[in-house]
């Protein structure tokens, strides 16, 4: 029997989960650099690159079983630790580089504004040095392994061009056939692998499901609708959330910020390495006072990196009350439904870099995406059937889930999950509750396992899902010519959302012009709120979607026709069975057929 | 070789961890921390296992061949490079505490603490051996497991033993430290923790 392999590529962290003969899925530790000589095993890889300098490690530095000559970045737990120390040479939250459409993602841009380092690296090439790193440690402590193609995660908000450049990583990583599944759903995945037969004791019909995942850097939403008679249910995704970029890091920076102005008014200032340390010690006490109620305050001490640690730790502490108004009230305050974030700086020049979340408060993120979901949903007659018809769903402006699913290591911290149930109750006026039994740490790798056993064998529950939002090309529209004025792009719906993979669909009823023997511009649009478009409907304006990818081709003409040519094509799109959305054009008389990838970038 | 060093690792970090939880005693849990992490190394100095052979399976290319067994030190030197690193322990040691106040060593107890503490617990798997409270009467019948009792006072010449429990004894059900790579090293004097320099800007 083989086995199957779930490889969570997280933002701070990687895992990887397999499925065995056990059936059961449990986590896989990941050989790694631990120290400037040592090598061991953790059960997760930080997701982080360290570039050294020349002749940092004449010694060879920390050698893996596999190491060979060419390979100088070093990844994981040492990457991070010396890279703290040296953040010029260290590239963190690599896949968040991914998703950035600004960002020239197959261009030698990370670490990113480092002056110190020549070789950079693409996003692309760290995501794929990090797979490769995880393949390989799979590899060499399990030789014998035969595994079904794995399955990777990503984070539901990861748009098509994201999707597909995880995909080539993968390919470039040497994980051939790999699936994509969306980090929420691969949580919830976990939670029902956990729970057996006992999930519909926790779940009925018409129920809608949340599933919260905040972790170091990110936060990512879904919405879970759950169909059909007790006894006979299934599972429909059917609302994701925009990437963002906040998460347990940012807490603790927060409190750490926190702590260190505190200092400074009792005349010690941190430098850049104790704050570090403080970092590290504002950590475990926010972690303590969380999980004991009964503390009221925990001591912190923060070392210099002098040898004199007596006379130059400093003493400070922690106290609930910094951690109720700064985690509970700064992350996650109590708002109205109607309270958005604040998504844009008031300053008219952003520092290039990582799109960061302006506003701290998770739960004003958390109206915007039940607030986009009810629009999404009210876009579509058959996805408001499915939920039951607009009665059920009432005139609020959010679409309020009936029970959360918590995943992430924040939500280790009781409080914190009380306070988002708190929240949503609020918002319903009805009680929302947890889904009991979420394993929040390590669900992730432990679901894409899961998964990976249901795809090869067919066997157990499949959320129905199919792509997140629904997808769009630009189109010249046929007007008459304005002088000044230039022509307003149209955008045609070529993809819906909930398109399944392996399936394709032909825009049969229009004909289309390509022009060819030229270079041409394409540009795609998609949309996370428009569920009620079809294909082949055409809107009058693009200006309204979120523009992904633009590509600039020259297209040549097909055997008989002349450069320049305008030729009549038929627009088909297909979802790979890995979940890949890429576009066709047919030229029906020649049968002649390009194909354009939604997997380019943004010029 | 390995035996009496077990033991009087065990003893040593059997010792500083019954010590080490009384608070209001920080000139106390200062030293005793540091002795505990001094046993730590004992034991692990007599209970490191052989470094591991890479395994090498067909289906990985290119595997680079086996390095060399480390020198025995180099493990030592690794092993108390990661407790200074963590937990400074050796900073703490070849500090002069004698005119130091309390509240200096509670800070810095509570430094060296953390790191140690995490270092046990990232690479040990360590629980008491006995598990009944301290105070408890036991009784040793024959055969017990000599090695893992110590027995105090005026001890008959054969069993039953029988008396109270002072101490429940640690052992380390796994130890997973880093296998120390990289050993061209051939300077006598391992370094323990890098001379740090602050580049300016």
């Amino acid at each position: 029997m083989s086995d199957f392999i779930g490889i969570d590529l997280g933002t701070s962290n990687c895992a990887i989960a397999r499925v065995g003969e056990s059936g059961h899925p449990e986590n896989l530790p990941i050989t790694q650099a631990i120290a400037t000589r040592g090598v061991g095993e953790k059960s997760l890889l930080p997701s982080a690159i360290y570039l050294p300098s020349e002749g940092e490690f004449p010694e060879g530095g920390p050698q893996l079983p596999w190491a060979s000559e060419n390979s100088r970045q070093i990844l994981g737990l040492f990457a991070r630790d010396r890279g703290a120390l040296q953040p010029d040479r260290l590239i963190v939250s690599p896949k968040s580089w991914l998703c950035h459409p600004h960002a020239d993602r197959r261009g030698p841009i990370l670490p990113w504004a480092s002056t110190t380092v020549e070789h950079k690296i693409s996003p692309l090439d760290a995501s794929r040095h990090l797979l490769a790193h995880l393949l390989t440690s799979l590899r060499n402590s399990h030789p014998s392994l035969t595994a079904a193609p794995p399955v990777i995660t990503v984070p539901a908000s990861f748009d098509e061009v994201a999707r597909g450049l995880t995909l080539e990583a993968a390919q470039l990583a040497g994980i051939h056939e790999a699936t994509l599944l969306e980090e929420p759903q691969a949580a919830f995945y976990a939670w029902l692998e956990n729970q057996g037969t006992d999930w519909r004791k926790q779940v009925k019909s018409a129920d809608i499901l949340l599933v919260c995942d905040v972790g170091g850097g990110t936060a990512d939403f879904s919405l879970i609708a759950v169909t059909g008679q007790d006894g006979n249910l299934s599972l429909e995704r059917i609302a994701v959330g925009e990437h963002l970029l906040l998460g347990g890091d940012n807490m603790d920076l927060a409190l750490a910020h926190d702590v260190s102005e505190k200092l400074a008014t009792s005349g010690s200032t941190l430098d850049e390495w104790q704050f570090l340390a403080l970092v590290q010690a504002v950590r475990a006490a926010k972690e303590a006072l969380l999980s004991d109620p009964s503390l009221n305050d925990v001591p912190i001490a923060i070392p210099t990196r002098s040898r004199k640690l007596l006379a130059s730790t400093i003493r400070t502490n922690l106290t609930r009350e910094q951690v109720g108004q700064i985690v509970l009230d700064g992350f996650l305050p109590l708002v109205a439904a109607d309270e958005m974030p604040v998504l844009r700086r008031a300053g008219g020049l952003r520092e290039s870099g990582l799109p960061y979340a302006t506003d701290a408060a998770i739960s004003k993120h958390l109206a915007r995406f039940l607030t986009r979901a009810k629009a999404n949903v009210a876009s579509s007659p058959q996805l408001l059937a499915t939920l039951g018809g607009a009665e059920k769903n009432g005139s609020a402006s959010l679409l309020i889930p009936d029970a959360v699913l918590f995943n992430g290591g924040v939500f280790n911290a009781r409080p914190l999950r009380a306070r988002v149930l708190e929240q949503l109750t609020h918002w319903a006026s009805r009680p929302v509750r947890e889904l009991e039994g979420a394993r929040p740490d390590h669900a992730v790798a432990l679901g894409a396992a899961v998964y990976a056993r249901l795809r090869a064998t067919g066997q157990g529950l499949r959320i129905k899902s199919g792509t997140a939002r629904s997808y769009y090309i630009g189109m010249e529209s046929a007007a008459m010519a304005v002088p000044g004025r230039r022509p307003v792009t149209k955008a045609l719906c070529v993809a819906p959302q909930g398109m399944e993979e392996g399936t394709s669909l032909e825009i049969a009823a229009q004909e289309f012009f390509l022009y060819t023997g030229e270079t041409s511009e394409f540009r795609f649009f998609q949309s996370e709120v428009r569920a009620g478009d079809q294909p082949g409907q055409i809107l009058p304006d693009a200006a309204e979607l979120e523009e992904s990818a633009k590509l600039q081709i020259e297209i040549p003409p097909p055997a008989g026709h002349l450069p320049g040519e305008e030729i009549p094509v038929h627009l088909e799109a297909r979802v790979t069975e890995l979940g890949h959305l890429e576009l066709h054009f047919l030229h029906k008389t020649t049968g002649q057929r390009w194909k354009l990838e939604f997997n380019v970038r943004m010029q | 070789m390995k035996a009496p060093l077990i033991a009087s690792g065990f003893v040593l970090l059997g010792i500083n961890f019954a010590a080490v939880y009384h608070p209001d005693q920080n000139l106390t849990l200062a030293a005793q921390t540091v002795s505990a992490a001094i046993g730590m190394v004992c034991v692990f100095l007599a209970t490191r296992k052989q470094p591991q052979k890479a395994a090498t399976p067909a289906v990985i290319q290119p595997i680079a061949p086996p390095p060399a067994p480390p020198r025995p030190e180099a493990e030592i030197a690794a092993f108390l490079a990661l407790l200074q690193e963590n937990g400074r322990l050796v900073d703490f040691a070849k500090e002069d505490i004698t005119s130091a106040t309390d509240q200096q060593l509670g800070a810095a107890a509570r430094v060296v603490h953390a790191g140690c503490r995490k270092v046990l617990s990232d690479y040990f798997e360590i629980s008491p051996f006995r598990t009944e409270n301290e105070g408890t009467a036991v009784t040793l019948e024959s055969g017990y497991d000599a090695p893992a009792h110590r027995l105090l006072g005026s001890v008959p010449a054969n069993p039953p033993y029988s008396g109270k429990l002072v101490h429940p004894g640690w052992i380390a059900r796994s130890i997973k430290l880093p296998r120390v790579t990289g050993t061209t090293d051939q300077r006598p004097w391992p370094v323990l923790a890098p001379a740090e320099i602050e580049i300016s800007k």
